[in-house]
């Protein structure tokens, strides 16, 4: 112990590596020198530093007092620069899509979040710069209003019809007959209208958005990769929203595969549509 | 940038990597500095500076990567011992997914694979 805290050599590379610190600041310059004088103290005792040679080798492992604030300084926060000439610990990624996933989202299942959630959408589809202007035409004019908008018409075609039943009742009181009548106040679709809708405000989109977020992928691929600063949120950077979408991004399935998990997919979005429709128009008879 | 970082390229791979090397390191045991910079330093030309593996350590505490104990050691002062997160955990299971992929189609391109191409779907 004692010879680590009085030998010239360490005593000189800590003040060193002390005043090359300075600007971490107060908390993360004590905890490296902590760290360092630390090490320094554990290959004594461990017996690996003996003399003034091992001493000197260990130091030279442990690297210019530069450096090592160089490797301090990089820690994401993006404040500050690199005067000491070492390169950021940088790794690269792919750019990302989530402007464009996300706008995909709220067209199809954000929708159900009436209107709003097909404004955000198209408003996210326009500040996209991965689409072209006829495709963000055919995003915004093919969701009018998205399937929960469907599911709305539906609701209302259905919910308008009211029926009603009387009983004609015999000199005795007993029914000899019961009279219904269905009073239809709204309107209902013909079933060819109402497929059609069906496949426009359902179907469609969920095609439709498939398609643009594969063609936002390409593009995006096709972009420098951006570099991303080790920080400290680290490799963390899916959202909910981009872990829903990731279907459609990974590399480890086909594209054959990825359209038939999206038509499972549609599917389940679909049949609860499908079962509150035909529960509402059941309700109504 | 200093000329001689340029010209090595592993300088800069070294860098995005050796967290990670930490982190694997730390799924099997508890370390305290000291024993996790010589295990690194087991495996040749992971570490080029030692000293940089504490402020590296530092930042992982901070991103939450790793949580610090202190520990008494038998002989001297006590030890601040490294252990991985579940969000260390979950970084790493990211990057090795990732570096598998990196590899074999830096492999593939080189020529120094073992004969398995790059998938893609």
């Amino acid at each position: 112990m004692e010879f680590t805290v009085v030998d010239p050599l360490v005593e000189d590379y800590l003040r060193r590596l002390d005043a090359a610190a300075y600007p971490l600041g107060d908390d993360r310059r004590g905890e490296l020198m902590a760290g360092i004088r630390e090490h320094i103290e554990a290959a004594v005792e461990s017996g690996e530093v003996h003399d003034e040679v091992s001493l000197r080798a260990l130091l030279d492992r442990l690297g210019d007092p530069e450096e090592i604030v160089a490797a301090a300084r990089d820690d994401g926060s993006g404040a500050t620069p690199y005067p000491l000439g070492a390169p950021a610990a940088v790794t690269y990624r792919r750019a990302g899509i989530g402007l464009e996933i996300t706008a995909a989202l709220f067209l199809t299942v954000g929708s159900v979040l009436l209107v709003v959630g097909w404004l955000v959408g198209v408003v996210l589809v326009w500040s996209s710069r991965r689409w072209t202007v006829g495709e963000k035409l055919i995003a915004t004019l093919v969701f009018p209003g998205g399937p929960a908008a469907a599911l709305v018409l539906a609701g209302i075609g259905a919910g308008v019809t009211s029926c009603g039943s009387s009983s004609v009742l015999d000199a005795n009181g007993d029914v000899v007959d019961v009279q219904s009548s269905c009073v239809s106040s709204g309107w209902s679709l013909p079933p060819w209208l109402g497929l059609t809708l069906f496949v426009a405000w359902v179907i469609v989109p969920i095609l439709v958005a498939g398609v643009l977020v594969m063609r936002a992928r390409r593009r995006a691929d096709a972009e420098p990769l951006v570099p991303v600063t080790v920080s400290p949120r680290g490799t963390t950077r899916w959202g909910g929203l981009e872990i829903a979408a990731v279907l459609l991004l990974s590399d480890q399935w086909t594209r054959t595969e990825k359209w038939i998990a999206t038509a499972i997919g549609s599917l389940v979005l679909v049949v609860p549509i499908v079962a509150v429709v035909g529960l509402l128009s059941f309700r109504s008879l | 940038m200093e000329p001689g970082e340029a010209q090595n390229p592993l300088t800069q791979l070294r860098r995005g990597v050796i967290e990670y090397c930490v982190l694997a390191l730390l799924t099997a045991e508890e370390l305290y500095g000291f024993d996790l910079v010589k295990r690194l330093g087991e495996s040749e030309g992971l570490v080029t500076s030692e000293g940089t593996i504490y402020p590296l350590l530092s930042r992982m505490r901070r991103a939450g990567w790793v949580t610090t104990t202190w520990r008494e050691s038998e002989s001297g002062p006590p030890r601040r011992y490294y252990a991985i997160t579940r969000s260390g955990q979950h970084a790493l299971d990211g990057f090795t997914t990732e570096w598998r992929r990196f590899r074999d189609s830096v492999d593939a391109v080189l020529g120094t694979g073992e004969g398995h191409g790059v998938h893609r779907g």
